[in-house]
């Protein structure tokens, strides 16, 4: 993604970019799931969309469905739209909430069209009038993230990117500032650079090993640090969703691709043993499993500068949040973007490096706190991890937004960051975190008026729902997988 | 019915009637009670202020029609501050409502100019903007989406102080909101500390669950409740005077508020609709009230005209919601008016108050809340204050040196820091001012930065100088198409 983010937008003001990958170390190669940011990554740097979904088995995905998380038996859907809309000026869901606590309300999904498209398994694409509430949600995509980043690739090489394979055994840094001068391969020979990006994963060659950047870890709050994995055989229909389910020692994943679904069980080592993990994950499959389970290793947190000298870490060597909200793609794009958008000349002025480093640390923080309210905001008492979560102090900013929701269901908005207000409802309700009080502006409104209203909007989306295709439809029209591998029809940006 | 049955307001300024108005239009439905507690000795305050477009917004919330508006508080619009002198003596710069230019490329018009200026060939960019054309020739209209650019600005007003606030007053009244003569001479707390009532000096008890200190500077309420310590802005903002006084009306009135650089603050000047207000804005420890007094009468012809003098010290209470008492106004915040925020800051403060307005009889997380988000928005808006003396400035001097010494509050240091190294402006959380109002203040005072970005510099290399030489013509007919302003104005006092 970098590479062909610095390709596609800074050449030719970049001379020359160099991407190094040893295929003997390989990479993670989980994460399918992503979020609708990643679209206006795709569209700025010229990416078609309907070839990359054929490209990378691609699906839609409205959301992310939460089994089993306050309680279990329970299940809602974080999906990318908001409930409603506003009504005089004040939150949809402060006039549900009143007649939630009076008894009269109706679910609050039935206000959502996404997650009532999610639950009958229908996809169309939004609405083109901002103001019609066909067009009040987002969607991104569940793919096989190897094909995606083949995909890249060679986008990336068309544009002039030149890619090294082999591996890297050494980094010679300069005397007097340790700042990276080059790279020493294994066969020998060096490549030179003035920024070099960190994009080798949990080790962090660059950033860490190098040059000792340091990492704040987060396991107190968010105690998983393993992963298994491993694909199935897929069965119908093709949910435009992912779905998370809480488990005894953390959660699992499905994620349903056009050839196959992707399967994960992310847990705490303190809780439960690989094999245990392994074994488990194999038994709740939904079809047959296509390989051996593979394991991986990781801590929560985050680089202490993800810019630290002339080198930037991207990726999971910048830091690591679960994939609980399918995060990291964007962390990555976060990442470049930014990164993008700073680069004035290779003198990598200390302003711009700290100002870089104050943005990435807020978009981490932010999802994490995101995160950790999952845990957090449960009732589930029959697990240890379950039981920990429940009682863990947790970050102050997490602490006074979370009261303040109870208290009256007020959310608290950020300009820059991750998820919005929607997100957050989505997360409070389905998690059971409900308000004790609603907005006192609502009581200023007549009832009969506002219900009238409410049930227009319900009416609205069930009809709308009713006329979409499947999901399976739609991408049979769409963008069915392709055979051959395409070479990419680049928008000019 | 609302967690608080009763509210009484302590004071009488606008942000006191802007206050009652607010709430009671808010739950008055719902048996809301707003008293205002007036004393019969008001504290004195400047015979005229400048807003901010917000207000507008506030007009729609409250009902109020904005040609009677503009009739029954003397008013003129205002579609740019003109800011003279504050770099050097010659150099002079608007600040427009209203955008710069068109986006080129996906980028904001400005940064092109900023493009140009990295390359040495500085602009202006008035020359790219129909509010700041317009305002240049004296002309002003709505601003309307029937023509292309003619949406791209928008517009603020001067107001005679006392009109404005008799005329809330009026509007508060007709609401429902009570009102109540008399001082606070001792207040009564419950055991958690939360006020009962307001013992009057005739003895009278006046009793409420919520209390909002609206008193300006003296903090009636607000002073006697411990633990509301005072945030210091003095080395940033030295000021603590302001002068104003009443002048004749001028012959062609600009839609433009006139600020003038002096060696120990600024002059300001605006017109009404029937005359026009002037003041000086400065440091007492180093200009006696008389000093200033001739020093503007130097420039504006001040005879026997109407004049006021307020005393302030710039700074913010640190918590602007104690228990069951607010502080709205100077009692919160005290923030000289360059930017002609200071209504818009007690608006959202009101505005912020009615979203947490209590669910219950405890509001600590409420305050909470409040306290933050109102202290983001008093710092950002105390930030682009500083700004003004900071940029592009070469002006010496004791009082202007003392200002340049002091180190900047740290998010202002962030923000000029990746601005200078970039071209970027960064904006916090909860900023008044948009990115368009800092790049009119950065490029009218010539503040350059070294550079920026490579993909923006790629991005702007293309854009094609004969597309930017038709936009300029285009404003200029547009601009030349408005009324003049006098009789847009006269034109709104004979409809009334
Ligand atoms: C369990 C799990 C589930 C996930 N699910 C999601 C998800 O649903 N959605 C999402 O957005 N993200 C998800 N992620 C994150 C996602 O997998 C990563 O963000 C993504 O794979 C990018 O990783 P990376 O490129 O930073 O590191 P890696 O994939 O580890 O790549 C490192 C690269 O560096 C190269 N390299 C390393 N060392 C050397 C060397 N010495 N010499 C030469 N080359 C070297 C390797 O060859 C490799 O190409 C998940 C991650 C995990 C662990």
């Amino acid at each position: 993604m970098s590479a062909a983010a610095l390709a596609a937008t800074l050449s030719p003001a970049l001379r020359h970019i160099c991407l190094v990958e040893s295929e003997q170390i390989g990479t993670v190669g989980v994460g399918e799931s992503t979020i609708p940011h990643i679209r206006y990554f795709n569209r700025r740097i010229g990416l078609d969309e309907r070839e990359l979904m054929a490209q990378t088995q691609a699906t839609f995905k409205l959301g992310i469905e939460f089994v089993d998380w306050a309680r279990i038996g329970d299940s809602y859907i974080h999906a990318f739209g908001a409930f409603g809309t506003r009504i005089g000026g004040v939150a949809f869901h402060q006039h549900w909430l009143k007649r939630a606590l009076q008894g009269r309300a109706l679910p609050l999904d039935f206000y959502s069209l996404p997650i009532r498209m999610a639950r009958a398994n229908k996809f169309a694409l939004p609405a083109d009038d901002p103001a019609s509430v066909l067009s009040a949600y987002g969607y991104a995509f569940q793919f096989d993230a190897a094909h995606y980043a083949k995909y890249l690739r060679r986008f990336s090489e068309r544009l002039g990117v030149e890619r090294i394979e082999g591996k890297v055994v050494g980094v010679r840094q300069r005397a007097e500032d340790g700042w990276i001068e080059s790279l020493v391969m294994e066969n020998g020979a060096t490549i030179e650079g003035d920024l070099f990006i960190d994009c080798s994963g949990f080790r962090g060659l660059l950033i860490e090993q190098t040059l000792k950047t340091g990492y704040e870890e987060w396991t107190h709050w968010l105690p998983c640090d393993r992963a298994v994995a491993v694909p199935s055989e897929k069965v119908g229909p093709i949910t435009p969703y992912t779905r998370a389910t809480a488990r005894e020692a953390g959660w699992q994943w499905r994620i349903p691709l056009q050839h196959r679904t992707g399967n994960g069980y992310v847990y705490s080592s303190q809780f439960l043993s690989d094999d245990e993990a392994a074994e488990r994950l194999l038994s709740r499959l939904d079809g047959r499993p296509l390989a051996e389970p593979r394991f991986l290793r990781f801590v929560a947190g985050r680089r202490r500068r993800a810019w630290n000298k002339n080198c930037v870490a991207i990726g999971l060597s910048s830091g690591f949040l679960e994939p609980l909200e399918s995060t990291s793609i964007y962390l990555i794009q976060i990442g470049i973007t930014t990164l993008i958008d700073y680069l004035t000349d290779c003198t990598f002025d200390p302003r711009v490096v700290e100002a870089y480093n104050r943005w990435i640390a807020m978009e981490y923080d932010r999802v994490r706190d995101f995160l950790i309210l999952h845990y957090h905001a449960t009732e589930r008492c029959d697990a240890p991890i379950w039981e920990y979560c429940r009682h863990m102090a947790i970050p102050d900013t997490l602490a006074h937004r979370l009261e303040l929701f109870r208290h009256r269901g007020r959310h608290i908005t950020y300009k820059d960051g991750l998820f919005l207000e929607p997100s957050w409802l989505c997360v409070y309700f389905g998690q059971r975190v409900i308000p004790r009080a609603y907005d006192p502006l609502v009581d200023s409104f007549d009832d009969d008026e506002v219900d009238q209203r409410m049930e227009a909007v319900r009416r609205q989306i069930e009809h709308a729902v009713a006329r979409m295709p499947t999901h399976d439809e739609f991408l049979r029209a769409y963008c069915p997988a392709s055979t051959t591998e395409e070479q990419p029809r680049s928008v000019v940006p | 019915m609302t967690a608080l049955r009763r509210i009484v307001i302590v004071g009488e300024d606008c942000n006191a009637w802007l206050a009652a108005a607010s709430l009671k239009r808010a739950f008055g439905r719902q048996g809301l009670e707003v008293i205002v507690l007036v004393s019969e000795r008001p504290a004195q305050a400047a015979i005229g202020r400048w807003t901010l477009p917000s207000l507008r917004g506030l007009h729609s919330l409250l009902g109020i029609n904005e040609v009677e508006f503009v009739c029954r508080t003397n008013a003129t619009f205002k579609l740019a501050s003109e800011h003279r002198g504050w770099q050097h003596i010659s150099s002079r710069y608007l600040h427009v409502h209203g955008d710069i230019g068109v986006q080129l490329g996906g980028l904001p018009f400005y940064k092109y100019l900023l493009f140009r200026a990295v390359q040495g060939q500085a602009e202006s960019p008035e020359a790219y903007s129909l509010g700041a054309i317009a305002a240049r020739m004296g002309r002003f209209a709505r601003p309307t989406r029937r023509k292309p650019l003619a949406d791209s600005f928008t517009y603020a007003f001067h107001v005679d102080e006392t009109l404005l606030t008799a005329y809330l007053r009026e509007h508060a009244a007709a609401l429902g909101v009570a009102t109540r003569c008399g001082q606070v001479a001792e207040i009564a707390y419950a055991e958690d500390g939360t006020i009962t009532a307001l013992i009057l000096g005739s003895g009278e008890q006046l009793a409420g669950d919520f209390f909002i200190d609206c008193s300006g500077r003296e903090a009636v309420l607000m002073s006697r409740i411990s633990s509301t310590a005072w945030e210091d802005w003095r080395a940033w903002l030295p000021n603590d005077r302001a002068l104003s006084v009443r002048i004749p009306a001028v012959a062609e009135p600009r839609p433009v508020t006139e600020t003038i650089a002096r060696s120990t603050g600024w002059i300001w000047r605006f017109p009404l609709a029937q005359s026009a207000v002037a003041g000086y804005v400065y440091c007492s420890a180093l200009l006696s009230d008389a000093q200033a007094f001739d020093e503007l009468a130097q420039l504006v012809s001040v005879d026997d005209g109407e004049t006021a003098v307020q005393r302030f010290s710039q700074g913010r209470r640190q918590e602007f919601w104690t228990r069951n008492c607010l502080a709205i106004g100077e009692t919160a915040v005290q923030l000289e008016p360059l930017l002609g925020a200071n209504l818009h800051l007690a608006q959202i403060g009101i505005g912020m108050f009615i979203e947490l307005f209590p669910v219950t009889s405890s509001c600590r997380l409420e305050a909470i809340e409040y306290n933050r988000f109102m202290c983001e928005q008093a710092d950002s808006l105390r930030d682009f204050t500083i700004a003004h003396y900071r940029v592009g400035t070469t002006i010496t001097g004791d009082y202007w040196q003392a200002i340049q010494a002091a180190p900047l509050p740290a998010r202002l240091q962030q923000k000029l820091d990746l601005y200078l190294a970039t071209s970027r402006i960064h904006l916090f959380d909860n900023e008044t001012f948009d990115e368009v109002d800092w790049a009119w203040v950065l490029l009218g005072s010539g503040c350059v930065p070294d550079q920026v970005g490579v993909h923006e510099r790629s991005v702007l290399a293309r854009v094609n100088g004969e597309q930017v030489a038709v936009l300029k013509a285009q404003i200029e007919r547009l601009a030349a198409s408005m009324p003049r302003h006098v009789d847009f104005v006269q034109q709104h006092h004979k409809r009334a």
